[in-house]
């Protein structure tokens, strides 16, 4: 039964589902990296899967719907540092005010514009195309897992190395790591801190439109009420387990991916209780979480150990 | 000959009217390197804080090389080649030394070159000789190799005047050598150095002129050559207000507080505490000196039980408290007035009526263990009216009294607990003189109770006043311990405080 660890395909799958959740990942480094808890990331997803979807079907213009949906994931991450950073509100408050605002006014503009409360399929959404790789997708088994991917998934791939370039190799990016790692210390050095903070932002918000619309115009073709279903606040969980990171973010986020595909071949293939399996990725991570912890835990202990012995000496 | 800096005049008053300075005056000559002394809460810091920008000054002015300055951030001071290294680094851990050492400059391109960036910062080091490795990460620095880049930085952003708050309190004696080498050797290259501390050898050592503050006003700039310690010594302590008690004869009975071979190292492996022993017994108030940071506070978390020693023992009435918890320690028989009143004494929020019952609830209580409010309600009012706290009612929360009241009212709650030992840190710390006096004359009251009482304070004034025994703590250890009758003066107190003067064969 376990034999689908060797298709291609089911790597294809993994890779496809990880997309949302390593964009949110990335987002979320964002935030850690220049010093911010943002737990809207989950509310600015879910807007921007919308907002993709609406501006698409009228406009009939792909580019267009996308390009207004980076503005939105932008706008409301603008509207966050707004509220959390210059007029300094709780930072959860606000995060979980966002989330609400987006599923309650998500639904809304769906009933609106649609009808249903359920989904969009009324609109004439426009979708993301699956992109074929010339040569890639000639070579057996890594064509299939590497080729033929949603468009967005390769976007996604180059927004993670773009960000984690510019945060460890540009002035920029290590001006948003001063500010969120000891922003006393930027300000002394004549940094801006709110400044460098906001472009982080910017940039959260451009990751998590990408991770929206990966939903509603990617992996599925129309929007469905709540559709995130908490990636969002999976990606807090990655990020933890990166610290920051955007490369060992992608890779964290590569875990989610693995175990919510297994959940679809165990629902196909085994008896266990599909509740029981639809928890299945969510415990996985807990346990990775533990053992990642315990494992850094052990090392910073001995690390100590060693300290304090060469200093007896 | 050309001032590089005057400061004229210069007042600064807090919001709560809280006065840090009072028209200060004095100058620094370019090339000097400029001692500024002074207990703390002097004004030593606060003053520093306007010349780097980051307090507005009330009244009065200063000026740079005949320029009035006016600075609204730091950013302006550092324009204007004032740099100031803190007593709290301000580094970026994760960063390199040279990623640091670019941080925030104009001139360097959007991608950043580690490979440049760290030869420019060697350059520089080379420069000044300063050793350091650019390359390393600040978080894997020596605290030594911090401050020296700290200075660079400084340097590096052409500075032409450098404060230096406290540089040595963090630096090992040989760190502390080759730290004043540099020093020297950037006077001769025409740096002015600004250098605040209380270690007055230091000063004594490396500075031309000192600068002497006391309860916020300027006693006078010396040449160094012309002042010994002992003088500077006097200027720094000498007080005019006492207090004179009456203290009725208690003959102390047996011993309630143990402290032996006490030993605390902090997080840094700098010792704090190295092998304090001492007693307290029952109808004596033993007072503790010192000047903030030779392990005091360090001590009294130790016995109050929020802090853990590495070594040694604390008995209170006989038992070994070391490991306790906090409240089986006050279960055993301790009360403790805390440093900081708002953080550790009261909860602000809360009213007097809670913030006065917080500890002893549990007797207020019937057999179901319901809480009964005619008694609370009758022992706060009780409370109230002996302590002569100025409040409302019982209702009112206690953030919103004056800071005189609410210490009065910590005091009750500590002074009514059925303790043996009562452990004052500060007890009288920014409280008006009224609440001054009726807080000692509570103190003395416990003390013909036939208390044991531990008394930290700042001002030795009321360490002389009230104390029977003083003992001084100089580097962690205790230097001195004086009988304090016929009363020591503040002046001996001074030396002992400053390390000049030590007694041998004490703990």
């Amino acid at each position: 039964m376990m034999q689908f660890f060797l298709s291609p395909t089911f790597w294809k799958t993994v890779l496809a589902s990880t997309t949302p959740v390593m964009l949110a990942t990335l987002a979320a480094n964002m935030m850690t990296k220049s010093g911010i808890f943002n737990l809207a990331i989950e509310g600015t997803m879910l807007i921007c899967a919308l907002t993709g979807v609406v501006v698409s079907a009228f406009t009939q213009n792909l580019w267009v719907g996308c390009i207004v949906a980076v503005a939105m994931g932008i706008a409301v991450s603008f509207i966050f540092g707004y509220f959390a950073l210059i007029m300094k509100g709780a930072m959860n408050a606000c995060g979980v005010a966002l989330n609400l605002v987006a599923s309650g006014g998500t639904v809304f503009v769906l009933v609106m514009l649609t009808g249903s409360k359920a989904n969009s399929s009324a609109l004439r959404s426009l979708t993301f195309p699956v992109v074929d790789i010339p040569i890639l997708k000639d070579i057996p088994v890594l064509g299939t897992i590497f080729s033929g991917q949603n468009m967005v998934t390769y976007i996604g791939w180059v927004i993670v190395i773009l960000t984690s370039w510019m945060l460890y190799k540009t002035k920029l990016g290590i001006n948003i790591r001063a500010v969120g790692e000891n922003p006393a210390a930027a300000k002394a050095a004549g940094l801006n801190v709110i400044f460098y903070q906001f472009v982080a932002l910017a940039i959260c918000g451009v990751a998590c439109s990408f991770g929206g619309m990966y939903l509603s115009m990617g992996a599925l073709k129309s929007f469905t009420t709540g559709m995130v279903a908490g990636r969002g606040y999976m990606s807090l969980a990655m990020d933890a387990m990166s610290q920051g990171n955007p490369i060992v973010g992608c890779l964290s986020s590569l875990l989610y991916g693995f175990s919510d595909t297994i959940t679809v071949y165990l629902q196909l293939y085994s008896k266990i209780d599909l509740k029981l399996i639809d928890a299945f990725p969510y415990l996985f991570i807990i346990v990775v979480l533990i053992i990642i912890q315990t494992i850094r835990k052990t090392i910073a202990h001995r690390k100590e150990k060693l300290a304090s012995l060469q200093q007896a000496s | 000959m050309e001032h590089l800096l005057e400061v004229r005049d210069v007042t600064k008053i807090y919001e709560g009217g809280i006065l840090a300075n009072h028209n200060v005056n004095f100058t620094v000559e370019k090339g000097e390197i400029h001692a500024l002394v002074g207990e703390n809460g002097a004004g030593k810091s606060t003053l520093m804080k306007m010349l780097y920008g980051l307090e507005d000054i009330t009244s009065g002015h200063i000026y740079m090389n005949g320029e009035e300055l006016k600075f609204s951030s730091s950013k302006d001071a550092i324009d204007h080649g004032i740099g100031m290294v803190h007593q709290h680094f301000m580094l970026v851990d994760s960063l390199t030394g040279a990623e640091n050492m670019m941080l925030g400059l104009k001139k360097t391109s959007f991608i950043s070159n580690r490979k440049r960036d760290i030869e420019i910062t060697n350059e520089v080091a080379k420069q000044y000789n300063f050793d350091i490795d650019a390359g390393r990460r600040v978080r894997d620095m020596s605290v030594g190799m911090k401050q020296k880049l700290e200075i660079l930085k400084i340097l590096y952003r052409s500075a032409q005047l450098i404060i230096l708050d406290e540089p040595t309190a963090v630096l090992t004696p040989q760190e502390t050598e080759e730290l004043f080498e540099r020093f020297l050797d950037l006077k001769k290259r025409g740096m002015t150095i600004i250098f605040i501390s209380h270690k007055l050898n230091e000063v004594k050592r490396i500075s031309d002129r000192i600068t002497v503050l006391k309860g916020g006003v300027t006693k006078g700039t010396y040449l160094t050559k012309d002042v010994s310690e002992e003088d500077i010594s006097n200027l720094m302590v000498g007080r005019e207000i006492s207090f004179d008690y009456d203290k009725p004869e208690v003959k102390p009975t047996e011993t309630v507080l143990k402290v032996s071979n006490l030993k605390y190292v902090d997080k840094f492996k700098v010792p704090k505490i190295s092998g304090v022993s001492f007693e307290v017994r029952r109808g004596e108030i033993v007072g503790i000196a010192g000047v903030e940071g030779n392990g005091q506070s360090e001590l009294i978390s130790i016995i109050t039980g929020n802090m853990k020693a590495i070594d040694g023992q604390v008995f209170l009435n006989g038992k070994d408290i070391t490991h306790e918890s906090v409240g089986n320690i006050r279960k055993t028989g301790m009360s403790h007035v805390p440093e900081d009143r708002m953080i550790d004494g009261c909860a602000p929020e809360m009213t007097v009526q809670e913030n006065l019952t917080v500890s002893n609830i549990d007797t207020f209580s019937n057999k179901f263990g319901m809480i009964q409010n005619g008694k609370v309600k009758e022992f706060c009012k009780r409370q109230i009216e002996e302590f002569n706290v100025k409040t409302m009612d019982e209702n009112q929360a206690i953030g919103s009294l004056s800071g005189g009241n609410i210490q009065k009212v910590i005091v009750a709650r500590e002074f009514k607990a059925d303790s043996n030992l009562l452990v004052l840190n500060q007890p009288t710390r920014g409280v008006d003189v009224g609440a001054i006096s009726f807080i000692h004359s509570k103190i003395l009251e416990m003390r013909s109770d036939n208390k044991a009482i531990l008394l930290v304070s700042a001002d030795l004034n009321e360490l002389i006043s009230l104390s029977d025994r003083i003992l001084v703590m100089h580097k962690g250890k205790i230097v001195g311990a004086l009988n304090n009758s016929p009363k020591v003066t503040e002046q001996e107190l001074g030396l002992y405080m400053l390390g000049l003067k030590k007694q041998e064969g004490l703990g």
